[in-house]
Parts: structure tokens; C-alpha cells; sequence
């Protein structure tokens, strides 16, 4: 006799909620799939480089006699996958690759900094509320108002060349960031400081360290992996919008929005040029937002019941 | 009389955000090592006429003395310099431009009707599409349009500004050329050559941003369309179309003007990036320029005018909100 095989209701853990969202349809599996090959590409760039037997050196013997790549779709080839960068010559598969490597890199720096930014004040300002709960609230609102890509513009601009530029990223973004996760924790930290439990844990001496640790963040964890995995994809846009206004990571490193602002001038004459960064741009941070989403759906019941 | 108190509140809450912003860029920017005085001063640079550069500019004193002056010009005006080479910067003087001998706030003002276009015709767009897209996908839930539709948020929501902008050139300016590929034309000139102009950067911008706000509605909608008023309303024998209108979509506006509130913000970045790739020369085109020649004054000024104007925009989103909301205007 076999019992009737019922989809669970609920996740027993945490780790199995985030795998079941993760292979709950085709798209979204073919997604996930998709950022982490992305991010295969972005950990192992010199090696890949290295097996298509390039690097990102110039070669201007791969060009036409007007400086376009000689060749079609822009020099794709067995040599080139991805073809070569106009004027230069340069290796247009090892500029995407180690691009994904900045581009990730900068993208989870600053969304690991914003979290845990976010996740401490929130957590703070939910549990122990009075002053320091109203300037938290109140901090967020203005940083949320303001124009912040603006004044990241104009900070990029002012910065000394010498500047480590990625950690730049990282901390701005970051620091820019924390708002948006602050307020979701805050929130159910709230309701959650409410709760027996945590009255419990009190009640037997537990300092805010032991509440905050053992008793708020097992049960924050959802919400918190929710706003990280969706504020990935928001991270790698903006830093490809800064670098593609010339004011983010500044060469020799590469960076996809870079490449791609270089390409517009190229579109006419080369379109591959511009084709094979922007779709992975594209593709990366198309994969992340579907990925983010179900893992939403998945965790919060409440979108779950509209989706 | 409550929301004379309620705006009165909100209004000081503005003016304390704006003080507290100048002041951190403010603070920002001078600590970083750029020197608008040397760069002024050309080359070589003796450091008599450095020190004259400096007093000139009002840089030869401690900076939350600069800080004052700065504030002393917005309401008072300033002048730099004494005698005949003095030059005055009437109020409100956001800074004064030395590379380009015109006032910051001048320049702004110049190009601020290009920016404006840009931005509120993608705004007005993008609400109506995105708010329509959203109420018609959770009616039609689960059929192709609600499909379809979610498949294109889940694009739009990912792609940059940039790349649609390069496609949306390619498609309808080169391929199909039936857009301008670029360039302004004033509103007061030819309205209609205006919006022919405008249309692509508009869509462009608009697509981007339907999208979340399509994402949004759908799901507040369809948890309104659970609630018990709702179906009291419809016990009560009104029109589907009074249900979903009155009832259901006032309820429904209100997460989405909190997201635009936010979004202003971001439809400033946006509009640095749409006028760079359409080539118009607005508010975007005067910061990326003054990045590359390193002008200090107008960063410092389109920083500061960019924050003013996002805050004195979410004052009114808050005002909008109070109306929708009858118990936010109890705080």
C-alpha cells in the first residue's frame, strides 16, 4: 500500500524552501542554471582564457584595415568566441569574462555589505525601539528619497584614479543599500520582539547579543534572504551604469558597462561588440531577478498566493 | 485643519532632510582631494596666484565656514571676489561656475526643460501603462495577456536603460526610421516636433519602469479582489467595472505611490543615462561634463538641485498619499 505522494504544504528547513523555489518550474530551474554558470565564468575567467588561448593583450593583427575586426560578426571565430574589440584587438570573450567577474563581484560585495548593515540596524531598531528606532526610520526615508546614483556619479567623478575602485563600489553601494533591507527586517523584528519566546529568553537573562542570535535572526532569515537574492541583480545594474558613465571601475579592469559604453560608438560598424556584453548583462541579472522571485514566492506566503 | 498640521509637518520634515543632505555632500566633497582652486588657477601655478584663486573662490576658509557661505548664497545671494572683477551670483546661487564664467544655477535652468521632458512624459506614461497592465493581468489571471505581460516585467524589470535605449534606436530610428534618432527640440518652439522627438526616450524609460509598477499592482490587486469589502461591494449588485474602479483601485494606488516616491530618485539617474544615449543636452549631459573636466562648483550645485528636487517631489507624493489615505495624515 503507497500513500497518495502530496506536495508538502511547508518546507521542513530553510535550505530545502530555497531548493524546492529553485526547482519549482523549467524557467526557473533553466535560470538558476544560468547564474551559476555566469558566476562559474566570473570565478574561473583566467581559466577559461586560458583554454580559448587568449588573454587581454591587444593584438592589432586581428583587425581590418579600418580598424573593425577583420571577419564576420565582428571576428567570432574558433580563436575568438566572442570576437575582438575594434582598435584594439583585444580578446572580446576574455574582456566578458573577467567583466562578469567585476560585475559579481561588486554586485555581491555591496549586497553582502547592504544586508548586513540592513540586518543589524533593523534588528536594533525593531527590537529596542524608542530614539535610536525614530533616526533609523528616519535615516532610511531620506536615503531612499535621495539621488543616489546621482551622487554617486559625482563622487566617482571626484575620487583620486589611484582609489581601489571596486571596494569604492562595494561600500557606496552598500552603504546606499542597507535602507530597503533595514525597513523589512525592522518590520518583523517588531512583531517578533512581541512574541513569548523572545519574552522567555529575556526572562531568563538573555542579553540582546543571545536574543538577537538565537532567537530574532532563525526566524528573520526568510525575509533576509528574500531582499539579498533581489538586490543582487540591482547591485550589477548599477554598477554597470556607473561604469558605462565612465565613473565606476576604471580600466585596465574590465567591466561590462564600460565595454558597452565603448561599443555604442561601434554599433553601426560592429554591432557584436556591443551584443555580446549587453546580453550578458542581460542574461545576468534577468537570471537573478527570475531566481529572486520564485524563492519569493516560495517564502512569503503572501506574494506566493498572488503569483 | 489636520492636514494644514500634517503638511506643515511633512514640510519641516523636508527642509531638515535638505540641510542634513547639503551638508553631507557638502562635507563629501571638500574632504576629497580635488582642488577646484588649482585647477583654476592653470599652469604653472605660482602660489601667490593659488592663494588669490582660493580667496576669489571662497576656499580660503575653513569649510563649515564654506558651508555657511554656501548656505548664505541659496537665500541671500554671494559674491566672489571684491572691485571690479568681483562677480555676484543673485539668489538662490547654488554656486557659480569659474570654468564656464556663469552662475551654476543659470546652467540648471537652461537645461532643465530638456530633463523635465525626458522624465515626467516617461512618468506619465509608465504609470498609466503599468497601473493598466497590472489591474488588466490580475482580471485576466492565468490567461496568455496576464502571461505575456508578466514575461515582459520580468524583462523590463532586468534590462538597463542603456541597452533597450540601443534597441529601441535600432528598431524604430534605423531600421524601421520612423523616430528621430536624437536631438531636442523646445517645447515653445514646435510642440509637436517636442514630442516627436521625445517619443522613444519616453517609451524607452517608460518600458523599464511599467514593468515593476505591472508587477506591483497585479499582486496588491489580486489581494484586494480577496478582501471582504470587495465582495460586499459586489453583493451589493455594483458593476464589475465600479468594483475593481472604486473600490478595489484606490486601495491598490497606495503601495504604488510609495514606489514612486522612491523612484524619483532613480528617474534622475535615469534621465543622465537616456540623455546621453538619445544625445540631448540637459540637467544628465551638464553632470557627465562636469565630470570630465573635474568642474567641482557644478557637481557640488546639480548634486544639491537633483535633492532638492526629489525631496520637494516626495513632499507632494506624501501630500497624494494623505489624500488616498485618510489615517496617514494622522501621524
Amino acid at each position: 500500500m503507497s500513500a497518495p505522494s502530496l506536495p508538502p504544504l511547508a518546507a521542513r528547513s530553510l535550505p530545502a524552501a530555497v531548493w524546492r523555489a529553485v526547482r519549482s518550474g523549467r524557467w526557473t530551474s533553466a535560470c538558476a542554471l544560468l547564474a551559476v554558470l555566469i558566476l562559474l565564468l566570473a570565478a574561473g575567467a583566467d581559466l577559461f582564457v586560458l583554454a580559448e588561448g587568449q588573454s587581454l593583450a591587444p593584438d592589432i593583427a586581428t583587425l581590418g584595415p579600418t580598424g573593425l575586426p577583420a571577419g564576420t560578426l565582428g571576428g567570432v571565430s574558433g580563436a575568438h568566441w566572442f570576437g575582438v574589440e575594434p582598435l584594439t584587438g583585444v580578446d572580446l570573450f576574455a574582456l566578458v569574462a573577467h567583466g562578469a567577474r567585476t560585475s559579481l563581484l561588486v554586485g555581491l560585495g555591496a549586497t553582502v555589505l547592504a544586508t548586513a548593515l540592513g540586518v543589524v540596524i533593523g534588528v536594533s531598531a525593531g527590537y529596542l525601539g524608542g530614539w535610536w528606532d525614530r533616526v533609523v526610520t528616519w535615516t532610511a526615508d531620506v536615503i531612499l528619497g535621495f539621488p543616489y546614483l546621482i551622487f554617486m556619479i559625482a563622487l566617482g567623478a571626484v575620487l583620486p584614479v589611484d582609489f581601489p575602485r571596486q571596494i569604492t563600489l562595494v561600500v557606496v553601494l552598500g552603504l546606499f543599500g542597507w535602507p530597503r533591507i533595514a525597513r523589512i527586517v525592522r518590520a518583523q523584528a517588531l512583531t517578533l520582539a512581541k512574541r513569548d519566546f523572545v519574552a522567555a529568553a529575556r526572562a531568563v537573562g538573555g542579553g540582546p547579543w543571545h536574543v538577537f542570535t538565537k532567537e530574532l535572526l532563525p526566524n528573520l532569515w526568510a525575509p533576509i534572504i528574500v531582499v539579498a537574492s533581489l538586490s543582487i541583480p540591482a547591485m550589477i545594474g548599477n554598477e554597470a551604469a556607473l561604469s558605462f558613465l565612465g565613473v565606476g571601475v576604471l580600466p585596465p579592469t574590465p567591466s561590462w558597462g564600460r565595454t558597452i559604453s565603448a561599443a555604442i560608438d561601434f554599433f553601426e560598424t560592429d554591432p557584436m561588440y556591443l551584443v555580446f556584453p549587453g546580453l550578458m548583462l542581460f542574461l545576468v541579472t534577468l537570471a537573478f531577478n527570475v531566481v529572486g522571485d520564485a524563492i519569493r514566492d516560495a517564502l512569503d506566503p503572501r506574494s506566493g498566493s498572488a503569483a | 485643519m489636520r492636514t494644514a498640521r500634517f503638511a506643515a509637518t511633512r514640510f519641516a520634515g523636508m527642509l531638515l532632510v535638505l540641510l542634513v543632505v547639503a551638508f553631507v555632500t557638502f562635507v563629501v566633497f571638500y574632504v576629497l582631494p580635488a582642488d577646484p582652486a588649482r585647477m583654476a588657477c592653470g599652469r604653472p601655478c605660482s602660489p601667490e596666484s593659488l592663494a588669490l584663486a582660493r580667496e576669489f573662490m571662497g576656499y580660503d576658509v575653513p569649510w563649515y565656514q564654506q558651508f555657511f557661505d554656501f548656505l548664505g548664497g541659496i537665500f541671500g545671494g554671494r559674491t566672489f571676489g571684491t572691485g571690479a572683477a568681483a562677480i555676484h551670483c543673485t539668489a538662490p546661487c547654488f554656486g557659480y561656475d569659474f570654468q564656464n564664467n556663469v552662475d551654476v544655477l543659470s546652467e540648471i535652468g537652461d537645461r532643465v526643460g530638456v530633463s523635465f521632458s525626458v522624465a515626467l512624459g516617461a512618468a506619465a506614461i509608465w504609470i498609466v501603462l503599468g497601473v493598466g497592465l497590472g489591474v488588466l493581468s490580475a482580471l485576466r489571471r492565468g490567461t496568455a495577456v496576464d502571461r505575456v505581460t508578466m514575461a515582459a516585467a520580468m524583462a523590463g524589470v532586468s534590462m538597463p536603460a542603456y541597452l533597450a535605449g540601443m534597441i529601441g534606436i535600432t528598431i524604430f530610428a534605423f531600421a524601421l526610421d520612423v523616430v528621430p534618432k536624437n536631438g531636442y527640440v523646445p517645447l515653445t518652439e514646435d510642440p509637436a516636433q517636442w514630442a516627436w522627438h521625445l517619443v522613444l526616450p519616453w517609451f524607452v524609460l517608460a518600458f523599464l519602469h511599467a514593468a515593476i509598477y505591472a508587477r506591483l499592482t497585479r499582486g496588491q490587486m489580486l489581494e484586494t479582489l480577496g478582501e471582504d469589502y470587495i465582495r460586499t461591494a459586489r453583493a451589493k449588485g455594483l458593476t464589475e467595472r465600479k468594483v475593481v474602479g472604486r473600490h478595489a483601485l484606490r486601495n491598490v494606488l497606495l503601495p504604488v505611490v510609495t514606489v514612486f516616491g522612491v523612484d524619483l530618485g532613480g528617474l534622475l539617474a535615469g534621465t543622465v543615462i537616456t540623455e546621453r544615449i538619445f544625445g540631448m543636452a540637459g540637467v544628465g549631459r551638464l553632470l557627465v561634463d562636469a565630470i570630465s573636466s573635474l568642474n567641482l562648483p557644478v557637481l557640488l550645485g546639480v548634486t544639491l538641485f537633483s535633492a532638492l528636487l526629489v525631496t520637494v517631489l516626495n513632499f507632494l507624493v506624501d501630500l497624494c498619499y494623505g489624500a488616498l489615505d485618510p489615517r496617514a495624515r494622522l501621524v
